[in-house]
């Protein structure tokens, strides 16, 4: 059916001519295509899609500038929708809208985006290893899984029968490396797989049943999990962007390859170059690179070292090896370590009684046990060497790496997804490029390996064009479901969904359309919730579970939430976190305001934390809200009368939400233990204040003051315990010493 | 040459409206000359085979049916040059202190692509104004956008940033070209 509609398509294919233009719309005459078929427009054959048909003439949105393209030029009808490729390469690339690589743009057309240049999604270069999991003669459905492909050291790629195909017995079956086009499996109807698959973009690829969305995306954002959790599949708003931030100490050694060993401190004061200053930051741009020794692979070669950095920390992990080998890193610094095989592992993470490798000039690749290794807080200055290509240097052996602040790249870092596919939607170019530069430099908690890995980037910056900016987060949304049914869990960051909806708009008003509200078109919260109903939990057409979990970033203009982009956007998503400015000039962070912010997850999602977790999850949560809710009552009684007249159980309401605030929701992104905290530990945490509340209220009512209450040496220890690395042990001191300074205040 | 039309059908607010045109490109520069003699420039804002917006940069004042419409068959292009530092220019880009016309060195389309965020470069770089209050709390960065805002009654903030903010980056370089 589908292979005969398709050829009955191509025999459809026909040119017709421009009637109109204005801006991205232009209007042909003679065609006669199908909706939302792609169109090559004018002599430099820009693409474009249709979006409406009036008798003869056809309304085209081009996804590039028109300007110069004139009436009467030539309009190609391709005859099938706007398609993406799907297949191994995916992972680890950076596309624009449409689905065109950008770092092949850049070296087909410079640093500027041209028109008319066509790009393939998938590189036919690389060769992949393909491993056949179906036998000869073996039936295979659509959307079954016939084979796998190693596309990241982490991600197991599964080759599929298109949903689209009709499926059969395998006929013929290849193994070996295969270039993306080349046939896989020969089906005995004539279906062809390929490692390469081709899907409209938007059209949501079918699945065999949509599941309830009961297990939790774990964070690790105490704030997230613990109080506003979202579920595997399901949707969630966040209003606003994000930001970044960034290592050796300065005695580290740095083996130049002309003259020997360097302390690294002394390179960046004698370095030339061009000096960037931000507070806490310097980072010098080498007018002469510094050659170094670098690991690539298992291969000790030499590579140019571009640009120094120094910075600060807040702690530093300290290494002693047999050998006297001395290192001091950040604590989540990767250091190679040698087990099987060598895998790059945070410092923090590393015992006594590891080995880690040392590449030396000398010794070549030698391997050295770790003898001692601890942790020492405290504020240093830290450096680093950026070595491109393969991002670490020869010294102590040690590779560069770059921490994050806030929330989209704690969430693509962190979330317990295999895939992320991240869409800079009409952001700025140079926020985009923030995100370009730093996410693949970003290194997976999970499995040591770059993030990027597991990444797919879409970028489609505020001077693209604005067409391709409505496709793009249909593109986003088909890789993110091409994963899905392998069987991951995906997630999808749109940012921002609010210049997604103005691109709308753009088009809307170029056809004339009638304005709804603020100039949106009326189908706007259609759209909208078209594209976060494709997020879901799914059992896939092969079996295998997997998930789309959609957070999409709003930017309503001057802040306000009452705009029709957010209040579409709320009206579908199920968890709302509200970034809050007044939060974030205090300091604390995650900038997550507790009182606006909501979710509709915590329902379903009490069951899998009851079993998984601690029965008790759902009633500490209640508490936790009634206590934040209680003190923001109480804070306008305060803010009349003063803290002192309160009554000492109110008092101590007070003392307990701000333990609360500081100790649990506050959580340091660029701290090595606290900047991923388990489910486990989250609970341990929140159940300690709770201990220290409930006893703390039996206390002040044997009349112990509040402040003696407060003043315990237990309630200091409980705010630092987040950060240990021992979090168990020092929690249980913690605790028995809770006790026992309790009883002395006569409370048990 | 391209060919004169008389063919204006419809003039409204900044919008004149051409029929029985050739066919003529998207946002392409149009010369309108009055009966007086004076020449207007305007641009394409819809092309269709049937009529042609055309949107008038110097208003639509003097223009009546009788008056002359000319599509010059490009986008509107600017005549650049190192020269032009030191000149007075008008909107338009022709000189306006009297001075010679300027020899371009290149004409370049006043709409310039997008820049591919793949080969952007994190700008990073301080611009310092002298103003301690931009340079202590609201730093200035290369590469960025930098809105300034002004209310009724309150001077140009333009004019005193401007000065300071020349001063500051010191001389362009051999090249011809700024980083900013």
């Amino acid at each position: 059916m589908a292979v005969k509609q398709r050829e009955k398509r191509v025999a459809g294919k026909g040119t017709g001519e421009i009637f109109r233009v204005a801006g991205p719309v232009v209007t042909a005459t003679g065609l006669r295509p199908r909706m939302y078929d792609v169109q090559f427009v004018g002599e430099e054959q820009l693409l474009g899609e249709v979006i409406q048909i009036m008798g003869d003439k056809t309304v085209i949105q081009v996804y590039e500038d028109t300007s110069g393209v004139k009436p009467g030029e030539a309009v190609l009808d391709t005859g099938a929708p706007l398609v993406v490729e799907l297949g191994p390469g995916l992972l680890g690339s950076i596309y624009d809208g449409v689905q065109r690589p950008l770092p092949i743009l850049q070296k087909v057309m410079g640093d500027f985006i041209l028109r008319g240049v066509k790009s393939p999604g998938l590189t036919r270069e690389k060769s992949w290893r393909f491993n056949p999991r179906v036998k000869q003669c073996q039936a295979v459905a659509p959307g079954e899984v016939v084979g796998t492909v190693q596309e990241a050291k982490n991600v197991e790629h599964r080759i599929m029968v298109p949903p689209n195909f009709r499926g059969g017995k395998v006929a013929q079956l290849k193994e070996g490396t295969f270039k993306v086009d080349e046939v896989v499996v020969q089906l005995d109807n004539g279906e062809q797989v390929k490692l390469v698959q081709t899907w409209p973009v938007r059209k949501a690829r079918p699945v065999r049943e949509r599941l309830m969305p009961t297990i939790p995306l774990v964070t690790g954002q105490r704030v997230l999990d613990f109080l506003f959790p979202i579920a595997k599949g399901g949707t969630a708003a966040i209003p606003g962007g994000f930001g970044t931030g960034k290592c050796v100490t300065g005695d580290t050694f740095v083996h130049t390859v002309e003259g020997g060993r360097h302390r690294i401190k002394d390179l960046f004061t004698k370095a030339k170059g061009t000096m960037t200053r931000n507070p806490n930051e310097t980072t010098i741009h080498l007018s002469e690179p510094i050659e170094v020794f670098s690991l690539e692979g298992q291969r000790v070669t030499t590579r140019m070292a571009t640009h120094l950095y120094r910075g600060l920390t807040e702690g530093l992990v300290s290494i002693r090896t047999k050998n006297r080998r001395h290192l001091s890193v950040t604590p989540v610094h990767k250091l190679f370590r040698v087990r099987d095989r060598i895998e790059e592992v945070p410092a923090i993470l590393l015992r006594p009684g590891d080995s880690i490798a040392i590449p030396d000039v000398t010794e070549g690749l030698a391997s050295d046990r770790i003898v001692e290794a601890s942790y020492h807080p405290g504020a240093s200055l830290v450096y680093d060497l950026t070595v491109p290509g393969s991002h670490n240097f020869l010294g102590g052996n040690l590779p560069t790496f770059l921490h994050n602040t806030v929330t989209e790249q704690q969430l693509s870092k962190w979330c317990d997804a295999q895939v992320v596919i991240y869409i800079g939607c009409g952001e700025r170019g140079n926020e985009m490029t923030e995100v370009l530069s730093t996410f693949p430099k970003l290194i997976d908690p999970y499995t040591g390996a770059p993030l990027m890995e597991r990444m797919s980037l879409i970028a489609n910056t505020s001077n693209m064009p604005v067409a391709a900016r409505e496709a793009s987060v249909y593109t986003g949304m088909t890789l993110a479901e091409y994963y899905r049914d392998m069987g991951y869990n995906v997630a999808l960051m749109a940012d921002s969904t609010s210049r997604w909806a103005e691109a709308m708009r753009e088009i809307s008003s170029r056809l004339e359309e009638m304005p709804g509200e603020e100039g949106f078109p009326a189908y706007l919260s259609a759209r909208l919730s078209e594209f976060y109903e494709r997020a879901g939990r799914a059992k896939t057409l092969s079996g295998l579970e997997g998930s789309v979990s959609v957070v999409g970033a709003v930017s309503p203009s001057g802040g306000d939430f009452s705009e029709p982009v957010t209040q579409g956007t709320l009206r579908i998503v199920k968890v709302f976190w509200a970034l809050d400015t007044a939060l974030r000039a205090r300091r604390h962070f995650p900038a997550i305001n507790w009182l606006q912010s909501y979710s509709l997850y915590t329902q379903i999602l009490e069951d899998w934390f009851r079993k998984n977790v601690n029965e008790e999850w759902p009633r500490l949560r209640s508490w936790t809200q009634r206590t934040l809710q209680e003190e923001a009552e109480l804070e306008e009684i305060v803010r009349l009368v003063g803290a002192d007249a309160l009554p000492p159980d109110q008092q101590l309401t007070l003392e307990v939400a701000r333990m609360i605030r500081e100790i649990f929701l506050q959580q340091n992104a660029y701290h090595a233990v606290d900047t991923f905290c388990p489910p486990e530990r989250q609970f341990k945490l929140i159940s300690a204040i709770k201990k220290y509340s409930d006893l703390g209220q039996k206390a002040v009512k044997l009349d112990v003051p509040t402040k003696d209450v407060a003043s315990l040496k237990s309630r200091e220890l409980l705010t630092r315990v987040k950060y240990e690395s021992e979090f168990d042990k020092e929690l249980t001191n913690t605790l028995t010493q809770m006790d026992e300074e309790f009883k002395r205040l006569g409370a048990t | 040459m391209p060919t004169e039309y008389r063919t204006i059908t419809e003039i409204a607010g900044p919008l004149i409206f051409v029929e029985k045109t050739e066919w003529v490109g998207y946002g392409e520069l149009v010369e309108v000359g009055l009966p007086d003699g004076t020449r207007k420039r305007g641009q394409v804002l819809d092309s269709s085979k049937d009529i042609v917006v055309v949107q008038v940069f110097e208003g639509t004042a003097g223009i009546d049916r009788q008056s002359t419409v000319k599509f010059l068959g490009e986008t509107i292009k600017l005549n650049v040059s190192r020269d032009m530092l030191g000149r007075i220019l008008s909107g338009a880009g022709e000189p306006i202190d009297g001075g010679p016309p300027i020899v371009p060195e290149k004409r370049v389309e006043i709409t310039g692509s997008a820049i591919n965020p793949y080969s952007r470069e994190h700008p990073a770089e301080f611009i310092q104004t002298g103003i301690s209050t931009i340079d202590g709390l609201n730093t200035l960065v290369r590469g960025q956008k930098l809105p300034l805002f002004s209310g009724a009654g309150l001077p140009s903030p333009m004019k005193r940033l401007g000065c300071s903010w020349t001063t500051s980056r010191g001389p362009v370089p051999s090249d011809g070209r700024s980083s900013s």
